[in-house]
């Protein structure tokens, strides 16, 4: 009887224990060739002296990419130039995201159509909103020249590109018109989810705007920004086609991000061995900053 | 009662497999020829290449020709990671920069014996010699031209100027168009992003002076006199606000193609944007000597080439000889503007109405293919050398840098660079 009532309860618990990872096996299949294989494969090139037109005869060469990484005044303006861009599109796109969240969270006539138009840089492609941005921007007949020059903001026109100060700022502006979207979509949501009663207590309590925010909003953001920061930073690490298409990482390298770097040596120098270890560091970087990052802002971390 | 449908089944399937056995001996010489090239929608340019690519059909019955379009700007990374992941061309078009390259890596077959047969082979080009190696030939010219000084002369005119023959006369002439007309007195590629361009307009004014960023046994020269004066010169355009900043080639074209530039050191290419997007400017518009003390021009172009692992060279091999024909070739020169790969004698009309090609035959019959493209000692690795003065070029037009400090600099980073090579 007691055996009985086991082999009853354990049946459909050996037959639930299949179906995850039967479900998940296509996509893990997939995944396992799609991305593992080629970091696999990217890790291992690393240690080759491969070049792209004689792509069978690389040699193995052990750590010599890294110690030549190591020692590429090259490799380290880009990771300052990493560091600095994705710093600043983070803090841009936040900041831009979060004021317009708080703003659409409250209620206002055309509520809808507003959010639906914020929307929209983040629905163009990326090759498409840069293509028009380089022509805005553009040192002879762009319009952003134009509109300053007439205002009175600049006494001459700007080559934004192919200037080495203004090409990163451009790029950031760009970047974080790309984003903001993105940003503003997931810490509104974050917002509706913060019940409405704590702010009333604060409120009975005599809270104003500012420690509203503060006691209520932020905390109750928590998790969002965890999350949202986490994809900010990531994305303007490995984002390519926006630095590409407007500055191909120049002028003077002052926009050659780790990415660019890596697509140039691989594809402009064909040293595809060198770039495989730059592109080794970069994801290495990104994982020792995703590890700390998550660490530092897992529930219960300040305790 | 279910064998017999079994049965005719096998053999419907038996049948099939007859069939396309046989077949497969009568279409062992169909096959797709695999020809990318980033002409194919270029106007006029790529209606000439359809109908070459539709004689070619015509005369190989069972070839079908894959013109694939693949964008100038992206050619040379499409065609190398093509390349390198196994999916050769069958002709392969390569710009002047890609060729040496492409030869160091034996990614090209010689084809002196397809020259030979041909009927090219007596109206070469000079620059045939830039894609020959060790007494082998990797490519012929598909197009070659010097780029030289183009002129607006409605623009000096108006300036009271004559077209100029020495700096000096090229710095008065280009203050006084910004000062009487206010347009630019001469324009250059100067976006520094666009490494190709930047370097090679700093070409035209350094071997104009004589020297070069390096010397054929790899001794690099950045800091040179010469080379020192030629940037000198060029920075005095932007420091005194006779051209404008920050703009690349296409966009130098575009204003030169409007009339708002005096002068413009380019190719012929520039003319054919002309007639084309302003027919009315081409009258006024002359192609003519640089007025650099060696008047040495930038000469490059493009070659038709046949990778090494193509398994249809004798094809390739009559489609070059197909469109170096004499008569497209003239077609490409006297209809499209387009300079020939090919000597073509330009018919009295044709010279009558276009002047500056004639000029443009002499300087280009002057100067070696390639010149100015690639670093002497350094074209396989070129990419990278240009990138490195180009780096030097943007601390030197922003201002961040001196001529003499910025060069000293180039100087040291190319002698760091080239130990490591």
């Amino acid at each position: 009887m007691g055996r009985a009532a086991i082999t009853a309860r354990s049946r459909p618990q050996r037959a639930t224990d299949w179906l995850p990872p039967a479900l998940i096996a296509p996509a893990g299949v997939i995944l396992s060739v799609l991305l593992a294989y080629p970091i696999l494969r990217g890790i291992a090139l690393s240690f080759f002296n491969t070049r792209l037109l004689r792509f069978d005869q690389g040699r193995y060469i052990g750590l010599a990419n890294y110690n030549a990484l190591i020692a590429d005044p090259n490799f380290w303006n880009s990771v300052t130039v990493t560091i600095v861009y994705g710093a600043a599109v983070t803090i841009c796109t936040y900041a831009v995201g979060l004021a317009l969240a708080l703003l659409l969270n409250r209620r206002m006539p055309a509520r809808g159509l507003l959010r639906t138009i914020i929307i929209m840089p983040w629905a163009i492609p990326d090759v498409v909103a840069v293509l028009i941005f380089v022509w805005m921007l553009d040192a002879q007949y762009g319009v952003i020249n134009y509109g300053l020059v007439e205002a009175g903001v600049l006494r001459a026109p700007v080559a934004w590109l192919s200037d080495a100060d203004l090409a990163m700022l451009a790029l950031v502006m760009v970047t974080c018109w790309q984003q903001f979207p993105l940003a503003m979509l997931i810490l509104l949501a974050g917002l509706q989810t913060i019940p409405r009663e704590l702010y009333e207590a604060a409120m009975s309590d005599g809270a104003g705007h500012w420690a509203l925010f503060r006691h209520v909003t932020w905390p109750g953001l928590r998790a969002v920004n965890a999350v949202l920061v986490l994809m900010l930073v990531l994305n303007s690490f490995r984002r390519v086609t926006t630095i590409y298409a407007m500055t191909a990482g120049g002028p003077a390298r002052a926009t050659e991000t780790l990415s660019i770097l890596t697509y140039n040596t691989a594809f402009q120098y064909q040293q595809l061995g060198y770039a495989a270890a730059i592109g080794t560091a970069l994801l290495l970087i990104l994982l020792a900053f995703s590890l700390v990052y998550m660490r530092i802002v897992r529930p219960g971390a300040e305790a | 009662m279910t064998a017999r449908p079994n049965r005719a089944w096998r053999g419907l399937l038996g049948l099939t497999i007859a069939a396309a056995l046989l077949a497969v001996p009568l279409s062992a010489s169909a096959y797709t020829f695999k020809y990318p090239s980033w002409m194919w929608e270029e106007g006029d340019v790529g209606v000439w290449h359809k109908k070459r690519l539709a004689e070619f059909e015509a005369a190989h019955p069972g070839i079908k020709v894959q013109a694939t379009l693949i964008p100038s700007s992206s050619f040379e990374q499409t065609i190398n990671t093509q390349i390198a992941a196994g999916d050769v061309p069958d002709l392969l078009p390569v710009f002047t920069n890609m060729l040496a390259p492409l030869i160091d890596a034996g990614a090209l077959a010689p084809f002196d014996d397809c020259i030979a047969k041909s009927s090219l082979k007596d109206r070469m080009l000079s620059s045939v010699s830039y894609a020959r190696v060790n007494g082998k030939t990797y490519g012929v010219p598909l197009t070659m031209s010097p780029q030289s000084m183009l002129v607006n002369k409605a623009l000096l005119a108006q300036a009271g100027v004559d077209v100029p023959k020495t700096l000096d006369e090229m710095y008065a002439a280009a203050k006084a168009v910004k000062e009487k007309t206010g347009q630019w007195g001469y324009a250059f590629p100067n976006n520094v992003s666009s490494v190709l361009f930047t370097y090679i307009q700093s070409m035209q004014w350094v071997i104009g002076l004589g020297s070069d960023w390096a010397t054929p046994d790899r001794k690099i020269t950045a800091d040179a006199p010469k080379t020192v004066e030629a940037i000198r010169w060029v920075k005095r355009y932007l420091d005194d606000g006779l051209s404008p900043r920050g703009l690349d080639a296409n966009a130098v074209r575009t204003l030169f193609a409007s009339g708002k530039v005096a002068i413009l050191f380019d190719g012929p290419w520039v003319m054919t944007q002309v007639q084309s997007s302003n027919p009315t400017l081409l009258k006024d518009i002359d192609f003519t000597l640089m007025p650099t003390p060696t008047h040495a021009a930038v000469t490059g172009g493009a070659y038709y080439t046949i990778p090494a692992a193509s398994p249809h060279k004798d094809d390739a091999c009559a489609y070059i000889d197909l469109v170096n024909g004499e008569k497209v070739q003239r077609e490409w020169l006297e209809g499209l503007l387009q300079i020939p790969g090919t000597t073509v004698q330009p018919s009295p009309d044709f010279l009558k109405t276009h002047a500056w090609v004639g000029t443009m035959a002499e300087i280009a019959a002057k100067y070696p293919s390639g010149l100015g493209y690639a670093p002497p000692g350094f074209a396989v690795q070129a990419p990278e050398f240009r990138q490195i003065v180009t780096d030097h070029l943007a601390q030197i037009y922003s201002g961040r840098a001196t001529v003499e400090a910025g060069l000293g600099d180039t100087q040291k980073a190319l002698e760091r660079w080239a130990a490591q090579q």
